[in-house]
């Protein structure tokens, strides 16, 4: 694609367009849909939250965006447009031109993914250098300057620090230093908090959150909390078997839940304002199968308000008000809903139960304060 | 790191004394002493004369006094001399030492410089055409003896084109170019078992490490493969290669029999087998104790190098 026409694709187009995009490794026991079928769509200067349960895909999904999905056994269809340019078809060199430069990521745990036998200072510097093409001298000031943005203490000292000798945090700290290195217009966080102590994850989030601001990058946040991307996003998707299962702004998402699995995640989050001994609201059953997904909503198993179409008809993405999106046949706050549900209990299936035990246990003692 | 170093050493001392309290005394509990060998086969029956032998020899004198006398001199680098030729043990080291060094340093050199990238690219491209070619024929050098290689080497090089030596071996002062010339056919044949050794461990060590995650977010930064290969995988995943490294410079230090003897080369190897077929005790003891000096050496070596290697170490984690 000639430049002027990538300069106007900047212009008109979103930082980042995903269209059909399915992600399938293939095992000996079959295809595993990891990512089946999302469309996705990040504006320069936003920050969208993909949550999901461990195995919902979401990680793979950031992976295949940034075609980081190493290994013969990984099949991707659809597309990733990032600024004009379908992703999946730049070779493979050239997306190192990509990494780190226009696109990076901030890893899970931050013990394992810094190098424990590198100094801190080489690997914040070597794709400085690398892209930037900058002196060793350079490289090593603009390192001191980004520890300091990501307000690490005695910089200097650490830039010839070993990982081990920096807390969880610190490193945490460390990779997203690296990660915005090179000026990144677009942030990948994979659970970034999730190996971290809780009062260390707020910090991080912090960090993370005035750096997408201030350097106007757009941000994808995957995590499994809810509670981490309540106050952080524009906008949420929710993920479940490898599928967008509800999609909203955040402010609509937590105003008006619309699919029960978004609003299983959400009650599964202990409150402090619950009393003591409150039954935590687990979901019921496990991530499905993603060689042989249920039939009808892959949530259906595990739903408690899943009726008999639900087990055999796939519901389809539906709009609840511009900008709201969610499948499922008897949305939350519905009369069907309520009417499913009861039935449900009626039949004592366990997750019915468990949700009107938790109810019962909140109003027994006493409910919310 | 001091304390690290320091309580290294002191393990290096207390190994070396047990090592030589026990070589004195296993060697103390073969039948026969000196005696036997001095002592002409007329004269054994003669009680007398070789009475009058042991006395002067100190061999009547208990085992741990025998011991101390030796370990005096030891510490000051005397280890005795051979009972038949006389030539004091640290003149004979002398003379064997700088030949089997040598063998050892080059064969361990070829099998390096070699077995570092064909165990790179095998890991990088593990399952392909390339790996399995490599892996292939590593395991054919493998399976033949070092002799056969030894004897292939010198009808191929020396008989057929000419171009090295079939045997002997050259003082470095005499000729620099007859010297390394000498050399290449026995450490070639040494190096190519080693090889395939090191290469198998650099492999396995390397798979595992390109799974880590800080290979990916490397890759994520858009460094290139080579560049993560090379300045990211490859520390992490020296650590077993240099610990058989040592052992292996170790054990060819310890003499290299069958390659010295083909090669005509009189190494610590050769000197130590002519001492146990005459029964030369003195020299035998004193080879021993310096074998296993050599051993601990190394392998305090190699925990140093792992300390520069790895910094986790340094601070008392793994």
């Amino acid at each position: 694609m000639p430049d002027s026409a990538t300069a106007q694709g900047l212009r008109n187009e979103p930082l980042l367009v995903v269209e059909g995009l399915k992600t399938h490794f293939k095992l000996p026991l079959g295809m595993v849909k990891a990512v089946d079928g999302v469309d996705l769509t990040v504006d320069r200067g936003r920050t969208i939250g993909i949550v999901g349960e461990s195995g919902s895909g979401k990680t793979v999904l950031a992976r295949t965006i940034m075609r980081l999905n190493l290994g013969a056994n990984v099949f991707t269809e659809g597309s990733v447009r990032y600024a004009g340019v379908d992703l999946l078809d730049v070779p493979n060199k050239k997306m190192r031109e990509y990494w780190g430069a226009e696109m990076s990521m901030v890893f899970q745990d931050p013990m394992t993914s810094l190098n424990p036998v590198v100094r801190i200072g080489r690997q914040i510097t070597e794709h400085l250098r690398h892209h930037l093409g900058l002196s060793k001298e350079e490289a090593k000031e603009t390192a001191l300057a980004l520890l300091k943005e990501v307000r690490i203490p005695e910089a200097e000292a650490r830039l010839s620090a070993y990982p081990h000798q920096l807390s969880g945090g610190m490193r945490q700290r460390v990779c997203i230093a690296i990660a915005i290195a090179c000026g990144p217009r677009l942030l990948f966080a994979d659970e970034p908090t999730t190996a971290l102590d809780v009062t260390v994850q707020h910090q991080i989030m912090n960090v993370l959150a005035r750096e997408q601001r201030e350097r106007d990058m757009g941000m994808v946040l995957v995590t499994h909390d809810l509670g981490v991307v309540a106050g952080r996003t524009d906008d949420i998707a929710v993920m479940y078997a490898g599928k967008i299962v509800e999609r909203a702004s955040t402010k609509a998402l937590f105003d008006d839940v619309k699919h029960p699995y978004t609003e299983a995640l959400l009650r599964s989050i202990p409150r402090t304002s619950h009393l003591s001994h409150t039954r935590l609201a687990a979901i019921v059953g496990r991530p499905p199968d993603l060689i042989n997904p249920p039939a009808g909503c892959s949530f259906s198993p595990r739903c408690a308000y899943a009726q008999d179409i639900c087990f055999s008809e796939e519901p389809v993405l539906q709009e609840a008000s511009p900008n709201h999106e969610f499948s499922c046949h008897f949305p939350v706050g519905s009369e069907p809903n309520r009417e499913a549900f009861e039935k449900n209990v009626a039949k004592a299936m366990p997750q019915a139960v468990s949700i009107r035990r938790h109810e019962e246990s909140l109003a027994q003692l006493g409910g919310e304060i | 790191m001091q304390k690290l170093i320091a309580a290294r050493l002191l393990r290096a001392v207390a190994t070396l004394f047990a090592v030589s309290v026990l070589t004195f005394f296993m060697v103390d509990l073969l039948p026969g002493d000196l005696g036997d060998i001095l002592i002409p086969a007329e004269q054994q029956n003669d009680r007398a004369i070789v009475e009058q032998l042991r006395e002067e020899l100190g061999l009547n004198d208990p085992a741990f006094v025998r011991y101390g006398n030796w370990l005096k001199d030891a510490v000051t680098g005397d280890l005795g001399e051979s009972a038949i030729t006389r030539q004091p043990v640290s003149t004979l080291l002398s003379q064997r030492l700088p030949i089997t060094l040598q063998l050892t340093l080059f064969a361990i050199g070829f099998a390096l410089i070699f077995a570092v990238p064909l165990g790179i690219i095998s890991a990088y491209r593990q399952g392909r055409f390339s790996d399995r070619a490599i892996s292939g024929g590593l395991q054919l050098g493998l399976s033949i003896p070092n002799f056969v290689v030894g004897v292939f080497l010198i009808w191929f090089f020396a008989e057929r084109l000419g171009w090295l030596p079939a045997t002997g071996w050259t003082r470095l002062t005499e000729s620099v170019s007859g010297n390394v010339k000498g050399v290449i056919l026995p450490a070639v044949s040494l190096a190519l078992v080693d090889m395939a050794v090191f290469s198998r461990l650099i492999r396995a060590d390397m798979i595992s490490t390109l799974q880590e995650n800080y290979v990916l977010s490397a890759k994520a930064k858009g460094m290139s493969d080579r560049f993560i290969l090379a300045r990211h995988a490859l520390r992490p995943s020296s650590l077993s290669l240099i610990t058989v490294v040592g052992l292996n410079i170790g054990s060819l230090l310890g003499g290299t029999v069958v390659i010295e003897q083909l090669f005509a080369m009189g190494g610590i190897g050769r000197a130590l087998i002519d001492a146990i077929t005459k029964r030369d005790y003195v020299v035998i003891q004193g080879l021993t104790v310096f074998i296993a000096t050599v051993y601990v050496f190394i392998n305090m070596t190699v925990d140093f190098i792992y300390i520069a290697v790895d910094p986790r170490i340094r601070s008392g984690r793994t």
